[in-house]
């Protein structure tokens, strides 16, 4: 199959800006208080970086991920990292489900039973990738499109009408430690956009995804920016931090006038629709990056076991909302800068070595 | 075959009603909820709407049912005055949070964590503290034009912001973005019952000091008149009685259109002293007897009483707290923002710091209009 670069554009921006719309300001305003807002922008340059990185292993590998450890790292490693690579990528699928339920349980429906939120969302990713990830992409258009504009929309409304400044201040006052840790609370997340290794040979030309990373990048920082400086202005950073989902709060606060309130259920809409993405499309790295490793004719088959592998994972991964909040503080933070910042990095460092492949011949990626 | 289970799926969603569906028959609506705390119980009372359609007649008593119930802690009692109820209350519409003074007085955090953490209290809903009335006994008040209590003293504040221009509202979240922030304690408005009529009514009176998470005193009418002059936004609508410079006597009314407040601490070796600088115009409104005071010669001399009035409202209001030794006015908070490194220094003794600070005020009110006559009203000789 072949894909546009618009639709990466949507799958990488998906990958990264749903759950991080709603914990990444959380996590920098950890660290950085009133500031975290400027470590949010201040993200965009690791993430340059990464994107660059990026661009620089997909022009150096004549393969996709994860074909491309066992060309720059050897079989062996290859191999065992690929393996590695396939449980991460269901953590991923877990923990953001995980998140979901939390969300859900906490927000909106407490009363209904989690296994109502896993099998609904396991069954539309089933069925997305058993259908291919032709259709994951369309969808992802059609969600970027609603998604994006509606959450920028609903957050400028929910800033206009609780505005504190003052609450800024003082702007820039922060240790380089605490600034420093806010950045990289606010670039691990783009770490998320590893899966376009793979995905990057599915595009006509593959070196067109660096517009498709940069584009997702603009797109995300500045949404994480506005709403860490929105939790700010709004609820206060104090508040801010005692509230497991801040946004969802701030969210709460938005209003039109004295006749349109009550905004938050558009926002529990367009998170699900969101959440469905950013489960869906590691859900197919997972089965994808399965098939290459052990060498299988089709990935889509995988889709039915891995679903009771996530459901399982996404119940037992913790036993309540503070160890989850232990995983998205504590655990994931170095798990995805390892496995999607760090041994990337290595490649790209042994790639740095290593002349640009003479021809590229990507490996269908798709049976159909 | 893919149709087929297409259809059976759709055919399947209609008969899922939800799994948290509330039928609107057996729920019900609170308008205002408030809490109050005694005999080391918290009581938790609520009013429920009672609406009627046009086909019925109204009545003779109110739309309204008052519910109470106590307990050892905010979501018990809660939950027990569903014992007396068969409709689920839809928490998420209350527009109106009350506490009663003897908790406001005894400790607040026997409250804030319920309505800091409970998902159905939105938290941009305003918040008073009762006095002389327990919350039930401000619900139960009927009110005198309008059908709801809850409702109505949501509707008094936004009437006497641009009527009056006395009491600052504040929403449940600057409550708690106030309780939670150094350099920075809460003022809730205060309401009552005023028993002086034929009939109770309710009414706006004075403002609850914090400190800390007590209620340490009050603020006068003056006093919260010039707490809403040093606000940080801009406010907008009031009126204000000055004496006539004709006539002492006499008074004349001013009306405030706009006001913007600008407080800037100076740092002046190891000494703190607060710059406020109040930018304000409006309008000439009344007079109160006669003499032609309306003229170029006498307008700077009304202005000066308006800004003198103002000065004075303000200083009254900084006395005041100085007094509670309770930083309402957000000083440490402005301290904090110019000089960081000085707040680092101060943070820990700020208490015992803030009433030692001294504070300059300089007020410019300026009249811009006088409605529909440009001098006084004319009596024949």
């Amino acid at each position: 199959m072949k894909m546009t670069n618009f639709q990466l554009f949507c799958l990488l921006l998906l990958l990264i800006a749903p759950v991080a719309y709603l914990e990444t300001p959380h996590l920098i305003m950890h660290t950085a208080f009133n500031n975290s807002w400027l470590a949010a922008l201040v993200a965009i340059i690791p993430g340059l970086l990464l994107v660059y990185m990026y661009c620089h292993i997909i022009n150096k590998s004549s393969q996709p991920f994860p074909l491309l450890l066992n060309e720059h790292l050897g079989i062996a490693l290859g191999k065992i990292l690929g393996v590695a690579y396939i449980f991460l990528f269901i953590l991923v699928t877990s923990y953001t489900l995980r998140l979901f339920i939390e969300f859900m349980k906490m927000n909106v429906l407490p009363a209904t039973p989690i296994s109502v939120f896993i099998g609904v969302l396991l069954f539309i990713g089933f069925a997305a990738i058993k259908t291919g990830l032709e259709n994951i992409a369309r969808v992802s258009e059609i969600l970027v499109l609603i998604g994006v504009p509606f959450s920028y929309i609903i957050v400028i409304i929910a800033i206009a009408n609780n505005f504190h400044i003052d609450r800024l201040l003082p702007v820039g006052y922060i240790n380089y430690k605490s600034f420093g840790m806010g950045v990289l609370l606010g670039s691990y997340v783009l770490g998320k956009m590893m899966p376009v290794l793979s995905l990057a040979f599915l595009l006509d030309n593959k070196k067109e995804a660096r517009n498709a990373m940069n584009k997702a990048l603009f797109v995300h920082i500045p949404l994480t920016v506005i709403t860490a400086l929105g939790l700010v202005v709004t609820l206060g950073t104090i508040p801010s931090l005692s509230f497991t989902f801040p946004t969802f709060n701030m969210v709460r606060l938005a209003r039109v006038g004295i006749f349109v309130q009550n905004l938050d259920i558009i926002f529990i809409s367009i998170w699900i629709m969101g959440i469905f993405a950013a489960v869906t499309i590691p859900w197919f790295m997972a089965c994808f990056v399965t098939q290459k490793v052990f060498n299988l004719r089709d990935y889509r088959f995988l889709a039915a076991p891995s679903t009771l592998i996530i459901g399982i994972f996404s119940i037992t991964i913790s036993r309540n909302n503070l160890e989850t909040l232990i995983w998205s503080m504590y655990i994931i933070p170095p798990l995805y800068s390892i496995f999607f910042i760090g041994i990337p990095f290595i490649i790209f460092i042994i790639t740095l070595f290593k002349p640009y492949p003479e021809k590229t011949v990507p490996e269908p990626i798709d049976q159909s | 075959m893919k149709k087929t289970i297409v259809v059976i799926i759709l055919i399947f969603t209609l008969l899922l009603s939800g799994c948290e569906a509330t039928e609107i028959s057996k729920s019900s609506i609170p308008l205002g909820f408030g809490t109050d705390y005694q005999n080391h119980k918290i009581i938790f009372t609520s009013q429920l709407a009672d609406p009627r359609s046009p086909e019925q007649s109204p009545g003779e008593g109110p739309q309204f049912t008052v519910l109470s119930a106590e307990g050892d802690t905010v979501a018990e009692a809660a939950r027990r005055v569903m014992l007396s109820l068969s409709q689920t209350p839809l928490w998420s519409h209350s527009s109106l949070l009350l506490f009663g003074e003897n908790l406001a007085r005894t400790d607040m955090a026997l409250f804030m964590d319920f309505v800091a953490r409970n998902r159905f209290v939105r938290k941009n809903i305003p918040v008073v503290v009762t006095h002389n009335a327990t919350p039930e006994e401000i619900l139960n008040i009927k009110p005198l034009v309008s059908t709801y209590t809850a409702t109505v003293i949501k509707d008094i504040f936004q009437t006497q912001e641009s009527q009056m221009g006395i009491y600052t509202p504040l929403t449940l979240l600057e409550l708690m973005d106030k309780f939670a922030a150094p350099g920075i304690e809460p003022v809730v408005p205060i309401v009552t019952i005023d028993k002086s009529g034929p009939t109770k009514k309710l009414k706006l009176e004075n403002m609850a000091v914090f400190k800390g998470r007590k209620m340490v005193g009050t603020l006068t009418e003056d006093e919260s008149r010039g707490y809403r002059f040093m606000r940080p936004d801009m406010i907008q609508g009031g009126v204000f009685a000055i004496r006539s410079p004709l006539d002492e006597t006499n008074w004349v009314t001013l009306e405030l259109s706009r006001s913007q407040a600008k407080i800037t601490p100076v740092f002046q070796n190891s000494d703190i002293k607060m710059k406020i600088v109040i930018k304000a115009e409006g309008n000439f409104y009344e007079q109160g007897g006669s003499g032609d005071l309306l003229t170029i010669k006498e307008l700077p001399r009304i202005e000066e009483a308006g800004s003198q009035v103002i000065k004075s409202h303000i200083s009254a209001c900084i006395d005041k707290a100085q007094s509670l030794e309770s930083d309402i006015l957000g000083w440490g908070q402005m301290v904090h923002s110019s000089n960081p490194e000085l707040w680092k220094e101060m943070q820990a003794d700020w208490d015992s710091i803030f009433p030692t600070i001294t504070s300059e005020i300089e007020v410019k009110y300026e009249i811009r209009r006088s409605y529909l006559t440009d001098n006084s009203f004319i009596f024949r000789e």
